[in-house]
């Protein structure tokens, strides 16, 4: 290349920056008359990675002109172009379709690397307007003539391209397109194109031995060598595809870390989660009713085998790269797992997780770890048949340990059937656990939401992958010494009178819940806020409602929200009515019902004897059966659930 | 600067040419103005460079002249540079370059 080749280069690249299509075409143009074999090749190999529209319409603008001089390499850039061409616009595909047409000089080739191809660029030609139409049925006529269109089109695209075109009518004029499709309902197609690998690696050899040395070197040499790649590798897939009967698809990603040959592991992950869950729902929804089995692989580069490599970032720490080292270390050994305290139970938890996936699947591995100062350090060989042994007498070691406990929490729920209780204390946090079945007594009368003294163990098993588990058992439940108090002293004075403000005449509980919110919340109590007319009736029900959260002790006597209002507040839908049956139970018109009535909890009461039970403690007729309703209708909610879960 | 030179300033540029080894210095059409060529115009010069092929030439051209035509019947071309060439489809090997070639350059062509 001379000096004012180069120049007309540098013009190029100026252009490119500053976006003037003027000096490109201009600059292109004299290359073009400087270089009239190679021109074309120039520009591809120093600017083949430029997005440009206008940039990559101008580049097929020169394919086709130096086309016509035959280069010996033309054919890389021309399926490189024809594979990643955008087919909206239409002069870039008129001008590819003229360098295919032109180029000649070495068609066994340009089969070889176009074959993969050629088919979905067909199909965007004969998706495109008249003129791209046109200009393809000439091509398609000029490569049967050359012999090259049986190589190119496998039977079922000829049907596909055929079909477009039967549907296209041309201006008046054409002649290409009757001959097209003459040549393409005439010529014989074959099923399955064939398979050019040999061809290609010769190719490939060939390079090797004779590099472009008129074109940039190492650059020109590199890039030949990936188009022959990149066909090859389409051979391969389309090898699997037909070996599993099934599809391949290939996602090639562009874009900063991918142009640098790698992704974060994090967007690898999501992208990849993301897509095979489409795949898979897509493939489902047209396969439904074939009762097929669906396998999904990933595919490596090529066959042989299957490299994950992994690139972390980290200022080229020498501690980093043994780390790495070490842990590929303990799955070669994993006996000595257990005892290796310097990695997180977590860490080593995903390392027998990564083990005991290679033993099942029977993968053997090889891990090799590269730092900058070390190179390459010795690999370690993982057989999947060695450390099966190891890696079950791993997962079969356990330690147990117990650990006391003593704190004052509040009690968030508890199942005496099943023999469970939740607690939140300010020293463990959450704590959910068992109570064994010799201490379920201890759950008797006790409140949820009410502050307690906890004797808990926490019993640990260490496994031999690192994993704890832990097991936290309740031992002791007593009052706490100060603060609130309990519903156990509480219990001790039984009431045994009934005034008409302890008897609730509001039966909705929800609303009640309500009223509780919005005040927890320190909203003002509005109708609106409850969704009632604003008039004085639902003024008067919101009364009923405050009264009834008071008799329940979730608002106290000054209108003020209790500790147990403020809990409910917090509580999840599913446990308000557990919350509330318990607040009844407490509260004095529960005990009273229930002292009256002889028995002990709430399920022994009748809710059929409400009214009876009212009269009985001195209440007028009329407001016996009023509250009688609303007390009949708690109680029936209450044991509704307490049917389903005895709690306390 | 040549009226069909690629790197006019002229806001209208192209030409359709007549190519081969058996042709004397590529009969063409070329332009470089500020207005697009029309239709009519470019098929007239066409026409004119179909007429002026021996029976021997033309031979070699008949469909490539005709592919040619419906080319530029279908303009207009407003997205440039673009190129085409247009063969006849069975052609001796001897004159295996025998063409006829339209290019637009810039601006729009056979408005």
């Amino acid at each position: 290349m001379n000096s004012e080749s180069l120049e007309h280069l540098r013009r190029i690249r100026s252009a490119l920056t500053q976006h003037d299509e003027e000096r490109l075409l201009a600059a292109v143009a004299a290359l073009i008359e400087a270089e009239p074999v190679n021109a074309a090749l120039l520009i591809w190999t120093r600017f083949h990675s430029e997005e440009d529209r206008y940039f990559r319409r101008v580049l097929a603008y020169s394919l086709a002109k130096t086309a016509t001089h035959q280069s010996k390499y033309l054919w890389a850039p021309l399926a490189e172009y024809v594979a990643t061409l955008h087919s909206d616009d239409e002069a870039t595909l008129v001008n590819t379709l003229t360098a295919i047409q032109t180029y000649d000089e070495r068609d066994e080739l340009l089969s070889a690397v176009l074959a993969p191809i050629f088919g979905g660029f067909a199909l965007s030609c004969t998706s495109s307007g008249a003129r791209v139409v046109n200009s393809f049925c000439d091509v398609v006529v000029e490569l049967n003539h050359r012999g090259l269109l049986a190589s190119l089109l496998s039977r079922s695209q000829v049907r596909s391209v055929r079909k477009l075109l039967e549907t296209f009518i041309p201006s008046k004029g054409h002649s290409e397109n009757d001959s097209a499709l003459a040549v393409l309902r005439a010529s014989k197609f074959v099923d399955i194109l064939p398979d050019f690998t040999s061809r290609l690696d010769q190719e490939d050899q060939l390079l090797d031995r004779e590099p472009p040395m008129d074109l940039d070197g190492s650059a020109a040499s590199s890039l030949l060598h990936s188009v022959l790649a990149n066909a090859r590798s389409s051979y391969a897939l389309r090898q699997q595809a037909d070996k599993a009967n099934g599809v391949t698809q290939e996602v090639r990603l562009t874009g900063s870390d991918p142009n640098k040959g790698r992704l974060t592991v994090e967007v690898f992950e999501k992208l990849f989660h993301s897509w095979k869950t489409a795949i898979r729902d897509a493939v489902q929804s047209v396969a439904a009713g074939a009762n097929s089995k669906m396998t999904t692989y990933l595919l490596a580069p090529a066959q042989g085998s299957f490299v994950m490599r992994f690139l972390v970032e980290t200022g080229r720490d020498e501690a980093v790269a043994q780390a790495l080292d070490d842990i590929a270390e303990l799955i070669v050994k994993p006996e000595g797992l257990s005892s290796d305290t310097r990695w997180s139970p977590e860490t080593r938890s995903n390392i027998v997780q990564f083990a005991e996936i290679l033993v099942q699947n029977k993968l053997d591995a090889t891990v090799g770890t590269l730092d900058p100062q070390h190179f390459q350090r010795p690999r370690k060989y993982i057989v999947s048949s060695r450390i099966q042994l190891a890696l079950r007498e791993v997962r079969a070691t356990r330690q147990g340990k117990v650990v006391p406990h003593q704190f004052i929490a509040t009690l968030e729920g508890a199942n005496r059937r099943l023999g469970t209780f939740e607690a939140l204390s300010e020293e463990l946090g959450y704590v959910k656990g068992d109570v064994p079945t010799n201490r379920k007594a201890l759950l008797l009368r006790k409140g949820i939401g009410s502050r307690y003294n906890f004797g808990v163990e926490d019993r640990v098993t260490m496994l031999g992958t690192g994993e704890e588990k832990h097991q936290w058992v309740l031992v002791s439940l007593t009052a706490d010494g100060g603060g609130e108090t309990s519903l156990d002293a509480k219990t001790l004075q039984e009431p045994k009178a009934l005034s008409t403000n302890d008897v609730p005449q509001q039966d909705l509980l929800d609303r009640i819940i309500a009223v509780v919110r919005l005040l927890a919340r320190e909203e003002e109590v509005h109708p609106r806020a409850l969704g009632m007319e604003d008039d004085k009736s639902s003024r008067r029900h919101i009364g009923y409602m405050r009264q009834a959260a008071r008799i329940l002790g979730l608002v106290a006597d000054d209108g003020m929200v209790t500790e147990a209002g403020r809990m409910l507040a917090t509580l999840p839908e599913s446990r308000v009515l557990d919350f509330l049956s318990l607040q009844f139970e407490m509260s004095t018109v529960g005990r009273v019902w229930k002292a009256w009535a002889g028995v002990e909890d709430l399920l022994g009461l009748d809710e059929n004897s409400a009214i009876e039970f009212l009269l009985a403690k001195g209440l007028s007729d009329s407001m016996a059966k009023r509250r009688g309703r609303t007390l009949r209708k708690w109680l029936l909610q209450f044991k509704t659930r307490l049917a389903e879960e005895v709690a306390i | 600067m040549s009226p069909h030179s690629l790197t006019s300033n002229s806001e209208h540029r192209g030409r359709i040419q007549v190519q081969g080894k058996d042709t004397v210095g590529d009969p063409s059409f070329a332009w470089a103005r500020a207005t697009p060529v029309p239709k009519q115009e470019a098929l007239v010069e066409l026409h004119r460079l179909r007429d002026d092929c021996s029976s021997k030439q033309l031979a070699l051209r008949d469909q490539a002249f005709e592919k040619a035509e419906g080319f530029i019947k279908d303009g207009p071309y407003r997205d440039t540079p673009i190129y085409r060439k247009f063969q006849n489809w069975n052609r001796p090997k001897a004159h295996k370059d025998a063409r006829v070639d339209i290019e637009v350059l810039h601006g729009v062509a056979f408005l």
